[in-house]
């Protein structure tokens, strides 16, 4: 039993960087309709500023931290603003191949400049660890929960309350109307690539921090994985996206706990699949139907 | 009709055992060495791997992205039989494909009600799943890999079975039952308002595309000695895709030629393996942006028809 | 018997009633009307009888057999053949593989001879040419191996009409095929609609804004509002009956 909740312990930090980083995803689906492949590799990139931030410029984890979020958010409006704004009326199909293109092009344009090596993670936080009857519980785990949350009650605050939040949703919910509006559909979009690559940044820095390890491919799986949990809770919607990451998180860590981590892989799959067929909406989500 | 058709073909042929005679007598005379050699079968394998991801992705418009799971069922199929039963090749090729095809029926038969984006992830996921399924397989090495010593896939083989695909996706694609795939990559309800089964004819271009994909594992399996799960994972669906998208989605000679520009390109630049990656990602995202057709869009190559003898009286045929 | 017959059709999206208890009446070799002002639930209509959505209660009835729920595609091997609104031809195709495509009902050959291309070619040859004498009768064959997506607005509505026509229905839904048409065009259309259903024995029922057009070749006209049948009967009789003259305030009746 201490078994079992020790890993939901392990699942819940694992799924709030879910969480952050489907939150990105969820924000550019919903208001682009483009599954952001690149999404996971900028948060890798995130992972490697941090790792300047702390290695090269000495910083501290406060400033490292700001500095990769912002050094992520102007990434992702330059991405879009290269890549596709050019495409804003392409078939799907055609934004999804070029976000795959620049998905790559972070990979390896990473590998090309700091080699495929993986890098050990400066320890910006204190290692201690809370033993509650065996239940162990580092300060990291905590760090990352309370700043995960923390990021998402601004992030929700943003989007529901504020001009820029509500000129968000009206373009996601119709992009022309918005415009007759008097919105500027271009840096709405240009905002919440910049929103997501941020929180996207501050997740990269999160997992450097917690394995103490980062790559250039490191972004490959907890981007698809987030992708599952933005699905999962409902694309498009912001608490959905909470809820996925927290939730696949825990399947993930119950599955290599209790099964075999070798299968962690393929859980998120399979919850995807399952998901789609069944309630491809998502838990939070409402049904649509295709105009005929 | 008949003698139109012939002239039609007659080029096509010549070209074909050209190409065939030509490399055989060259290989013969030691001109091109082993290593030519396996580039050209890599070529081979590539052809058939992109023209049969293009029946699925570019004529029937489902965009699948779990292509190098069909070719790693066809791969463990191919190197299980070999090594593990005795099986001669051809029975193994055939098997190979068959057995990708069931898995594509198996899988296609869910997740082609989906669309667009949401077929891609979902095949995605089922490329990465099947991966994970050989990785905790013993029988066949896990992660490992499992050694194919059966080294049966020769220059003959490729050339065969590449002429096989494009002739038997051709005849397809030429047939009403081809048009109905295309008319569903246009327009789905449409489609179905012209009586077309949809789901049937998604399901059939899935599971062929996946049988030609099989018989490019298999050949795969008896070229390279090893097959392991990381050779056939999201990259590999990736690489074949690149394929399909620079030479056209709805081409099968532009599949032909991309595969070919894309493995020369590839033995160009194999001392600046990240170089080569980061070309590709930056000609998908120029293509995309800039020519979302591909080399080709929807065109085919075509040859001028020979004439057998003169014509009588002048006819004008159609273009 | 009718050929075809709904049995209080309704359809709701939402909270919103967008058909409510349709019951219409079509009998062999009739030309109807379904006429309206925009958002009356026509399109709706259209869509509940070719198997595009499912109505959310209600029946209907074709050729005497319960079609309510059959997907799309069966509704039209059974002999329904529907035009778009919104014009959905097979774009980056020629004129002549839009109507081949539409054939599709009569292939007899299987998987494994397209596959090999066997005994297939006289079958081909059938289709090509039936399609040509299709396209011949609406006056597209000069148009034949030209992009679908090049052709003019009214011309691809004819088009539509032809492909619809190629999957040889006993009963056909037009729907506005007008649309985007000059008059002189419109009144090609008239002859034209008139003409089909003569020579090729069928049924017609026409979603149309043109009044002039509706209310020049249909015999009965059944008038939507709301989604709700507001009346119904001869063109004369339309015509005269205080609720549409209400219902189409603002627009010209006649």
């Amino acid at each position: 039993m201490v078994e079992f909740f020790q890993q939901m312990i392990n699942g819940i930090s694992l799924g709030s960087i879910y969480a952050l980083i489907a939150l990105g995803y969820t924000m550019v689906y919903g208001i682009i309709r483009l599954i952001n492949f690149a999404h996971g590799d900028i948060y890798m990139v995130g992972a490697f500023i941090g790792f300047f931030a702390t290695t090269v410029l000495k910083l501290p984890f406060f400033p490292a931290f700001l500095m990769a979020m912002a050094g992520c958010a102007v990434l992702g409006m330059i991405i879009e603003r290269i890549a596709y704004k050019p495409l804003r009326h392409a078939p799907t199909i055609t934004l999804l191949i070029t976000a795959i293109g620049v998905s790559f092009l972070l990979e390896y344009g990473m590998i090309w400049a700091m080699t495929p090596q993986p890098r050990a993670y400066p320890n910006l936080l204190p290692t201690y660890q809370f033993n509650f009857s065996g239940l162990i519980v580092s300060v990291q785990q905590l760090f990352i929960l309370v700043v995960a949350l923390v990021l998402m009650v601004l992030l929700h605050v943003l989007v529901q309350y504020t001009k820029a939040g509500k000129a968000m949703r009206a373009v996601s919910y119709d992009k022309e109307a918005a415009a007759l509006m008097g919105i500027n559909v271009d840096s709405v979009i240009s905002y919440t690539f910049a929103l997501g690559s941020a929180l996207a940044g501050a997740a990269g820095l999160l997992v450097g921090v917690y394995y103490n390890r980062i790559d250039p491919l490191m972004g490959i799986m907890p981007g698809l994985k987030a992708f599952v949990a933005a699905v999962l809770g409902g694309i498009g919607i912001v608490p959905g996206a909470m809820v996925g990451g927290l939730l696949m998180g825990v399947a993930e860590a119950l599955v290599s706990a209790f099964l075999s981590s070798t299968y962690r892989d393929a859980v998120a799959f399979a919850i995807l699949i399952i998901i789609l067929l069944i309630k491809p909406a998502g838990l939070l989500g409402k049904k649509t139907q295709e105009k005929v | 009709m008949r003698q139109e058709l012939i002239e039609r073909r007659l080029p096509w042929l010549i070209l074909t055992v050209g190409v065939y005679l030509v490399i055989s007598v060259t290989s013969a005379l030691g001109i091109l060495n082993d290593y030519h050699m396996i580039n050209i079968i890599t070529i081979g394998i590539s052809i058939i791997l992109g023209v049969s991801l293009n029946l699925i992705n570019g004529f029937t418009g489902q965009f699948s992205l779990g292509h190098a799971g069909f070719m790693a069922v066809g791969a463990y199929t191919g190197a299980i039989l070999t090594m593990k039963f005795g099986f001669p090749f051809p029975a193994t090729l055939l098997c190979g494909g068959l057995a990708a095809a069931v898995v594509g029926l198996v899988i296609g038969l869910p997740t082609l009600r989906l669309r667009g984006d949401y077929l891609a992830i979902a095949t995605l996921g089922f490329g990465e799943i099947l991966r994970v399924l050989f990785i905790n397989w013993s029988y066949v090495g896990g992660a490992g890999g499992m050694v194919v010593t059966q080294r049966y896939t020769n220059f003959h083989w490729v050339y065969a079975m590449t002429v096989l695909t494009i002739i038997v996706i051709r005849n397809w694609l030429q047939s009403a039952h081809g048009r109905a795939c295309v008319a569903i990559r246009e327009d789905e309800i449409a489609a179905s308002s012209m009586g077309i089964n949809t789901t049937l004819y998604k399901v059939a271009a899935f599971i062929l595309g996946s049988f030609f994909a099989g018989v490019a594992g298999v050949l795969y399996a008896h070229a390279y000695y090893i097959v392991t799960p990381a050779s056939f994972g999201f990259l590999k669906s990736v690489e074949i895709l690149i394929i399909v998208v620079l030479g056209g989605m709805g081409s099968i000679s532009g599949s032909v030629l991309a595969a070919i520009a894309i493995t020369l390109v590839s033995v160009i630049f194999t001392p600046w393996p990240y170089l080569r990656m980061i070309l590709y990602s930056l000609a998908l995202i120029i293509v995309m942006v800039y020519r979302p057709g591909g080399l080709m869009g929807v065109k085919e190559i075509q040859l001028p028809a020979l004439s057998l003898k003169k014509k009588e009286g002048q006819q004008v045929g159609t273009p | 018997m009718a050929l075809l017959s709904t049995e209080s059709l309704s359809m709701t999206f939402g909270g919103l009633r967008a058909v409510s208890n349709l019951s219409l009446q079509l009998e062999m070799n009739d030309l109807q009307g379904l006429i309206g002002p925009n958002g009356a639930g026509k399109t709706t209509v259209f869509n509940m009888l070719s198997g595009m959505i499912k109505p959310t209660t209600g029946k209907v009835i074709f050729d005497g057999e319960d079609i309510t729920n059959l997907p799309a595609h069966q509704i039209t091997q059974r002999g329904m053949a529907r035009t778009f609104q919104n014009i959905r031809l097979f774009g980056s195709l020629t004129v002549l593989e839009n109507v081949k495509i539409a054939f599709h009902r009569h292939v007899t050959y299987s998987f494994m001879q397209a596959l090999l291309q066997l005994n297939i070619a006289h079958h081909e040859e059938n289709i090509t040419r039936s399609a040509m004498d299709l396209l011949d009768v609406l006056g597209l064959a000069d148009r034949a191996h030209h992009q679908a997506n090049n052709l003019s607005y009214g011309e691809q509505r004819l088009v539509e009409i032809a492909r619809a026509m190629a999957t040889q229905p006993k009963l056909l839904l037009l729907d506005e095929p007008a649309a985007g048409m000059n008059p002189h065009e419109t009144e090609q259309l008239m002859n034209l609609i008139g003409k089909i259903r003569r020579d090729f024995d069928l049924s017609v029922l026409l979603i149309e804004h043109d009044m002039n057009l509706v209310m020049g070749i249909c015999e009965r006209i059944t008038v939507l509002d709301y989604g709700m049948t507001i009346a119904e009967g001869s063109p004369e009789q339309v015509r005269a009956n205080p609720r549409v003259i209400e219902a189409y305030l603002g627009e010209e009746v006649v």
